[in-house]
């Protein structure tokens, strides 16, 4: 008979504090939005001039989209350009970038760095919702907790940026 | 002769006398007999002829049948124990005597026989989960559910809804361990997709028995979170525009479900830093740039806190180290 308690009692051993899952933190939004950037750059065309030597991305900002960018595509090419990532840290020095990435946090330097962006026909991507007002080429918005895109097409020409008909079809909004 | 057997046979003949079997049927005195000479294997082909003829309806022949399946279960070697069909004849036997015996003269023998085998199943399904095959892990729940299923029959006073929400917690860590194992070694990460929806559907089981319980709605919420931030992480690089708008919809989906379960962990155990963290990640996961900046302040705020706590504490150490230094 006490056989048979015993063998009741046999209890989840494996069932401490260790095996509780432990949080796997990721940064999501930073995975999602350097995935976003690489298929801008192919779907995007630049000017003559802008088609030699590394294909530069400049982050201003978010230092985690860098980090991302930097373990994901900085091996990758755009065309037979090299992709080269660059943080930066303000906006007096610009170097002569092929896309500068905005984030919502430095978005009050846009309307001082757009006459360089401009004559460098860099495609700027902000994440604000003034972002194409500022000047930005692409700017992500979170529609029903999704990151989208929304293109600025005045913008675009102004750069002298051909935007690809694909990427316009998945853009949550063209803005003329 | 061992002191369990012993006591075993002593059941069978004690029973007999006391309940007044003077007139036991043939075949299964006969067959009583063979199980006293631990002749199992000739007692079971003994009391099959009985209770297909004589003893069909006869609560001891069912009870004697019940000793003789579980004595041979119980010689069964390890490799094939766990699915021997005699535990479930024997079950199914003390099962039928139960029926049969309106006098309830068998009533305690037979309720601790199946106590005895159900609690085999448990531990077999313990062992299930302890060892984690993956092609054996799902027998786990299915010894779960006799384990249940005799316990209820016996009307076992104990709390089974504990014991269910343990058994689901446990059954989701071993899924998710499997899971873990196989995304170290796999190349593709779908392939886990049945053992993802077992993870899932044992929280949810867990939950419907108990829905305050703060280990249930955070171990959840986690994993819902670890599956999105997975497959986030693995969208490959040269995945196209397509591919990633509908892999985030997906993962989005993940995150919405997991939302409402991280925040009732949280109103169960305010301010836990470990659940702020995974609402701070959740956030983060839904875009919530907002949301994600308060949990982030939080955080930080309970980490300088544990900064100040700690750094109080040692100087506390050393105060008191300095003065039992004067004294000694």
């Amino acid at each position: 008979m006490k056989r048979l308690i015993i063998l009741l009692l046999v209890p989840l051993f494996f069932l401490s504090a260790a095996d509780t899952p432990q949080l796997d933190e990721k940064n999501t939004n930073a995975i999602i939005k350097s995935s976003y950037v690489y298929n801008f750059c192919k779907l995007i065309s630049w000017p003559q001039s802008k088609n030699n030597g590394n294909f530069i991305i400049g982050v201003l900002g978010d230092p985690g989209l860098y980090k991302q960018l930097i373990s994901k595509y900085s091996n990758k090419l755009i065309g037979n350009q090299p992709i080269e990532i660059i943080q930066l840290l303000g906006t007096e020095q610009m170097p002569n970038l092929h896309v500068l990435f905005v984030s919502r946090s430095r978005v009050t330097n846009m309307p001082a760095i757009s006459n360089k962006t401009q004559k460098a026909h860099t495609l700027v991507i902000a994440e604000h919702p003034d972002g194409i007002k500022n000047g930005a080429t692409l700017n992500f918005v979170v529609i029903d907790n999704q990151l989208k895109f929304e293109v600025g097409e005045t913008n675009a020409s102004d750069y002298g940026l051909t935007i690809g008909i694909t990427l316009k079809s998945l853009a949550y909004k063209v803005v003329k | 002769m061992k002191i369990r057997s012993i006591i075993t046979l002593l059941c069978i003949v004690l029973i007999a006398s006391a309940s007044g079997q003077g007139n036991v049927l043939p075949l299964t005195g006969k067959a009583a007999r063979l199980y006293e000479q631990k002749n199992y294997t000739e007692a079971k082909t003994v009391i099959e002829q009985s209770i297909s003829g004589e003893g069909k309806e006869d609560s001891y022949s069912w009870h004697v049948r019940g000793h003789i399946y579980k004595e041979i279960y119980k010689g069964q070697d390890l490799a094939v124990k766990k699915t021997a069909k005699e535990r479930e004849v024997a079950v199914e036997s003390f099962e039928r005597c139960l029926k049969l015996d309106a006098e309830k003269k068998f009533l305690e023998w037979n309720k601790t026989s199946l106590r005895f085998l159900g609690s085999t199943y448990w531990n077999d399904a313990v062992s299930l989960m302890e060892i984690r095959d993956r092609k054996d892990l799902p027998m786990a729940e299915d010894f779960f559910h006799k384990y249940l299923r005799i316990m209820e029959s016996i009307e076992i006073q104990s709390d089974l809804n504990q014991r269910k929400r343990d058994f689901y917690k446990a059954y989701a860590t071993s899924n998710r361990k499997i899971i873990e194992d196989l995304r170290n070694t796999m190349a593709d990460p779908t392939a886990y997709s049945v053992e993802l929806e077992r993870v899932m559907d044992s929280h949810k089981k867990a939950l419907a028995i108990d829905n305050n319980d703060y280990g249930s709605n955070y171990n959840y919420a986690i994993n819902l979170y670890n599956e999105a931030a997975y497959r986030i992480e693995n969208i490959p690089a040269e995945a196209d525009l397509t591919h990633i708008i509908l892999e985030q919809e997906g993962c989005i989906a993940i995150f919405e479900e997991a939302l409402p379960i991280a925040q009732k962990a949280e109103n169960l155990k305010p301010g836990r830093i470990e659940i702020l963290k995974a609402l701070r990640a959740i956030y983060l996961g839904l875009n919530n740039y907002e949301a994600f900046d308060k949990y982030n302040d939080l955080i930080r705020e309970k980490q300088g806190e544990q900064i100040i706590q700690k750094r109080s504490q040692d100087a506390l150490n050393k105060e008191i180290f300095k003065n039992r230094l004067n004294v000694d």
